[in-house]
């Protein structure tokens, strides 16, 4: 046996070959817990140790890997790691190197849950616009749970309690446990195939996150949003949100609060009904009295309070306009009138009679003929000679004829 | 299915939408008078028929189930 000294480096090579050589190392799977986590700055490498109640190994995960971890690690939190072991050569100590990281039990829930919670509200499944309304008075309930659980009681009571008019149908399912999500969902489908029903209760009583489980799965979500009829989620207590209550119409805190929401008080419904019928009634007179009261104001108000008015009013308006047209035509005849002395004023100018007023006056035979010249006439003729107001009947004694010279004088003087 | 073909089944829930409706359209001043004696008459009758509903025997508490041969069956709870 040669003794052999050996250098670190070469130990180290020794050990990763052996951890190479073991394939049940170099690729699997440890579940542990975190303890000493550190997300180391700026590299975004997270170094931790993972630990059990006896042992812990040094696990590094590296930013690349980590960046799709989808969650935080915590100290304390349960996980497993999908990962290889392997030697850090540096400073001689054997590190699990993660791959792929999820949280284990609690953890491994919510992780679970928020991931449905984000892919269903991607998809638009908790969009109010989605959301059924909650019929005000429903006549039939059907109640999806468990039918020896608390909750159904207690809905059963209190539905009873304030209401005994509402039918409640009873659809039996397991809450929890594998087979749960499979039967609510059927249970679901069940109250859409036998319709006849207003309203769709799914619940159960108080529990631990696993027990509520079934309200977190895909199948119990997609039963509630592909139900026709209005479905009021009502798991646990007020502090529990399921993926159930996301997609349902309406969430209730807790069963008993289910029943208080949608179940109508029968007393508070025949007060409504009273209060209605008063309303009407009071309605009802309202539009009487108006219109009474509008046929009364043109009773009072109008022509057919007084008959006579319309005519003293149209005799009114008559007077109006003969008085309007007398002192139209009086206007227009003035007018005309002023013209007409105008007129005549300018014909009086050129009438032969206003130069007989100046003086002058005209001449005739006996006959009529005007006398223009003195060789029309002789001596014993008889005249009429007519001034500007009257005539004078003469005879003629004598002629005497004027000279050429003052001829001509006469005759420049005619127009 | 029955519940679609009677196509206007008279429910709770529709007489009081009705109502409040009539009593909206009677509170419009410009109704007419036939018109308002006509709402009102039907709401006399809706109000007469939501009463019916309640006085209507006490309902019971049955339970859906589904049989061996996938039928549903409604059974009365005990």
């Amino acid at each position: 046996m040669t003794e052999r000294i050996l250098t670190v480096s070469e130990v180290n090579r020794e050990i990763n070959d052996a951890l190479k050589k073991h394939n049940g190392l170099w690729n699997c799977w440890v579940t542990g817990e975190i303890s000493n986590f550190k997300d180391h700055i700026p590299s975004g490498h997270w170094y931790f140790t993972l630990k059990d109640k006896e042992a812990g190994i040094k696990t590094v995960m590296f930013k690349t890997r980590n960046l799709t971890a989808g969650f935080q690690p915590q100290n304390g939190m349960k996980v497993s790691i999908r990962g290889s072991i392997r030697l850090y050569e540096k400073d001689g100590s054997v590190q699990l190197y993660a791959e792929e990281i999820y949280p284990s039990g609690l953890g491994a829930l919510y992780l679970a849950f928020e991931q449905l919670k984000s892919r269903l509200a991607a998809e638009g499944l908790f969009a109010a616009e989605k959301k059924k309304p909650i019929p005000r008075f429903p006549s039939r309930v059907a109640i999806v749970t468990s039918s020896t659980g608390a909750a159904l009681k207690d809905i059963l009571h209190i539905a009873r309690r304030r209401n005994p008019l509402v039918s409640l149908i009873i659809i039996p399912s397991a809450v929890q446990g594998e087979a749960a999500p499979g039967e609510i969902a059927r249970a679901i489908q069940r109250a859409n195939h036998y319709g006849e029903i207003d309203l769709l209760i799914v619940g159960r009583g108080g529990g631990s996150l696993e027990e509520l489980w079934a309200f977190n799965t895909e199948e119990v979500a997609r039963a509630i949003a592909a139900s026709s009829i209005p479905v009021v989620s009502a798991v646990g207590h007020e502090v529990d949100y399921t993926i159930a209550d996301f997609v349902a119409d309406l969430r209730a805190p807790t069963p008993s609060a289910a029943a208080e929401l949608v179940i109508p008080v029968l007393n508070e419904l025949k007060d409504g009904i009273r209060y209605y019928e008063e309303k009407l009634t009071q309605r009802i007179q309202s539009v009487l009295r108006t219109k009474r009261h509008k046929v009364e104001e043109l009773m009072s108000n109008s022509a057919l309070a007084r008959p006579g008015w319309r005519v003293e009013q149209s005799r009114q308006n008559l007077d109006y306009l003969s008085t309007r047209l007398v002192e139209g035509m009086t206007g227009f005849l003035t007018e005309k009138n002023g013209i007409l002395r105008l007129l005549s004023a300018k014909i009086d100018l050129l009438s032969p009679l206003n130069i007989l007023g100046r003086g002058y006056s005209l001449a005739y035979d006996i006959e009529g003929k005007l006398i223009k010249t003195v060789r029309q006439a002789a001596a014993g003729d008889a005249l009429s000679v007519r001034l500007s107001d009257g005539t004078l009947i003469c005879e003629v004694t004598d002629i005497e004829e004027l000279q050429a010279s003052n001829d001509s004088n006469v005759k420049r003087g005619l127009p | 299915m029955k519940k679609n073909s009677d196509k206007e089944a008279f429910t709770f829930d529709k007489g009081i939408e009705r109502l409040e409706q009539i009593i909206n359209d009677l509170d419009q001043n410009n109704v007419q008078l036939e018109q308002s004696l006509d709402l009102f008459g039907e709401g006399v009758k809706l109000i007469k028929q939501c009463n019916g509903l309640l006085d209507s025997a006490e309902a019971k508490v049955k339970v859906l189930l589904e049989n061996s041969k996938g039928e549903l069956v409604v059974t009365d709870q005990d």
